[in-house]
């Protein structure tokens, strides 16, 4: 599988930025002495521990634009939580998936119009890329991009101690459907052919998204929870509603100063199937056109390196990187199986 | 190992590896972000606090006292104030309040600083804690974290009583000030 050039490009822009941070780092203990008290004043008292997940709170009248990357790689079919082959799928298919990857640039915009609430947008761009082999023994490739749903996120400090070394917050949002769900390829079924919900950029419906979250901190330490739902409402145009989902996260941080910590994240995600069908996808030719397929559950364990510069001229720059594994996952199957995700993250507050 | 030859994979471990040579590098230095904020404002403070006592002028060293030993107070001791080298001393029984210029009850689980107020009352001591309630007890600057940003908030009679002319670079900033 290729890596594309827009991330190779990613990735060396990360490092990059990420030498420079440690560069300025070492220089910055004598930096806040010399500032002026105004200036020491609007420091951050906490920058590492609470980037995970986008999930703090903002000072008010605060903005912060972010950037990320996510790649991951399904390689193999999996039917509960056992592996099945190509052949076993084709036993009772036409065609089976045999790998997909999903490459995906997030935008995001933060503003706190209070010192308790976050406002939050996000906007993706997808592209997804699924191999298959047919009973024949014919390889083909289908591929989608575009732009995914846009996500509208309110996170509401419900609570907090003194000095932010426990914090609960709310998050309600909704998520509006601006990615396509008609997107269609060359297969060797025909020209233009609808592709299957898999390779679809959006839900097409209007979705809720309620969750809740707790981080806490200690000298050396950061560590948190978060629960996050998506709710699907109705059907959308092509008579299908997309499984409900349930996100979840437990995460511990070591703060090795105040520029660098590292974090390790167990991320369990249940998924269901699809309720209706899309009636242009034939259910018998591909596990992927089943909409009783669909669903799952998946733990993953994600290791990250979080960077950041609290002085200097890089001042409010922020970098992450993260590679995940699934240690865990039973599928409705026959359905391709998650291998790795990686990201790399760029936040400025300002 | 497949997962090795992903060219994007490679690069995240270079981007690991990379960043845990300077965690080992820097692991003697485990310090976070709000100790180094509220040093440099404590550095602030005394900057613009003015000593009004006579025996204060006679000082080589201004006398700077910590409820407990924190490394994020060592810059402190290449800086001078009012042309006096800072020295660091830790309250102990060993060391007298009134050998201290200014004080920072920095031990949280501390239920000592009603004492440590009573104490330096009799004295031209500068008292700053992040204890709720601080500046009713008789402290003179207190620190809370307003959004993940330090405030601080002063006590100008509790100064008043200990000699001690606070700034107006630092009574402009104060979220709060008890008037005289």
């Amino acid at each position: 599988m290729r890596e594309p050039r827009a991330g190779k490009f990613v990735w060396i822009s990360s490092i990059f930025l990420s030498v420079t941070i440690s560069a300025i780092a070492s220089d910055e203990e004598e930096n806040f002495l010399d500032q002026s008290l105004k200036q020491i004043l609007a420091i951050p008292l906490d920058v590492n521990a609470v980037n995970i997940l986008e999930s703090h709170i903002h000072k008010k009248e605060e903005w912060m634009v972010g950037y990320r990357f996510m790649y991951m790689g399904m390689n193999g079919n999996r039917e509960g939580e056992r592996q099945v082959s190509n052949a076993e799928v084709l036993e009772d298919y036409m065609v089976a998936p045999t790998s997909m990857s999903m490459e995906m640039h997030m935008g995001s915009v933060m503003y706190a119009p209070s010192d308790d609430l976050t406002f939050m947008a996000m906007m993706p761009y997808q592209k997804v890329a699924m191999e298959h082999v047919t009973r024949m023994g014919e390889k083909f490739t289908t591929k989608s991009q575009g732009i995914g749903d846009l996500k509208l996120m309110a996170n509401f400090a419900a609570y907090r101690t003194r000095w932010d070394e426990h914090i609960f917050s709310i998050k309600a949002g909704l998520s509006i459907p601006t990615g396509a769900i008609d997107e269609r390829d060359d297969t060797p079924m025909g020209r233009d052919q609808k592709l299957p919900y898999s390779m679809q950029l959006g839900s097409g419906t209007y979705d809720f998204l309620p969750g809740i979250s707790y981080a806490g901190l200690t000298t050396d330490w950061g560590w948190g929870a978060q629960m996050l739902g998506t709710i699907r409402t109705g059907k959308n145009d092509e008579h299908y509603r997309l499984g409900d989902k349930l996100d979840g996260s437990l995460w511990i941080s070591r703060i090795w100063d105040n520029w660098v910590s590292s974090s390790i994240r167990m991320n369990g995600q249940w998924w269901g199937d699809i309720h209706g069908a899309d009636p242009e996808l034939n259910q018998n030719l591909a596990p992927t056109a089943n909409p009783e397929l669909r669903g799952g559950a998946r733990l993953d364990m994600l290791l990250s390196v979080e960077l950041y510069a609290p002085t200097g001229d890089l001042k409010g720059q922020h970098v992450g990187f993260e590679i995940g594994l699934p240690v865990y996952q039973s599928l409705d199957g026959p359905q391709l199986e998650t291998d790795w995700t990686i990201s790399a993250g760029w936040q400025w507050t300002f | 190992m497949d997962i090795l030859r992903k060219k994007g994979v490679t690069v995240l471990l270079f981007a690991l590896l990379f960043a845990s040579g300077t965690i080992v590098t820097i692991a003697s230095n485990q310090v976070i972000q709000k100790n180094k904020v509220i040093a440099a404002a404590i550095y602030k403070f005394i900057k613009f606090v003015d000593w009004e006592n006579d025996s204060f002028n006679s000082l080589d060293e201004f006398n700077m006292c910590l409820q407990q030993y924190d490394s994020t107070f060592e810059p402190f001791t290449k800086r001078n104030i009012q042309s006096k080298t800072i020295k660091l001393l830790l309250l102990d029984q060993k060391t007298n309040i009134s050998s201290c210029n200014a004080i920072y009850l920095n031990d949280s689980q501390s239920n000592d600083y009603l004492d440590i107020i009573a104490k330096s009352k009799t004295y031209s001591v500068l008292t700053i804690s992040e204890q709720t309630g601080f500046l009713e007890a008789g402290g003179i600057i207190e620190l809370a974290n307003q959004n993940n940003r330090l405030t601080f908030s002063i006590n100008q009679q509790a100064a008043q009583q200990g000699q001690l002319n606070v700034g107006f670079q630092l009574l402009s900033l104060a979220r709060k000030v008890i008037e005289i």
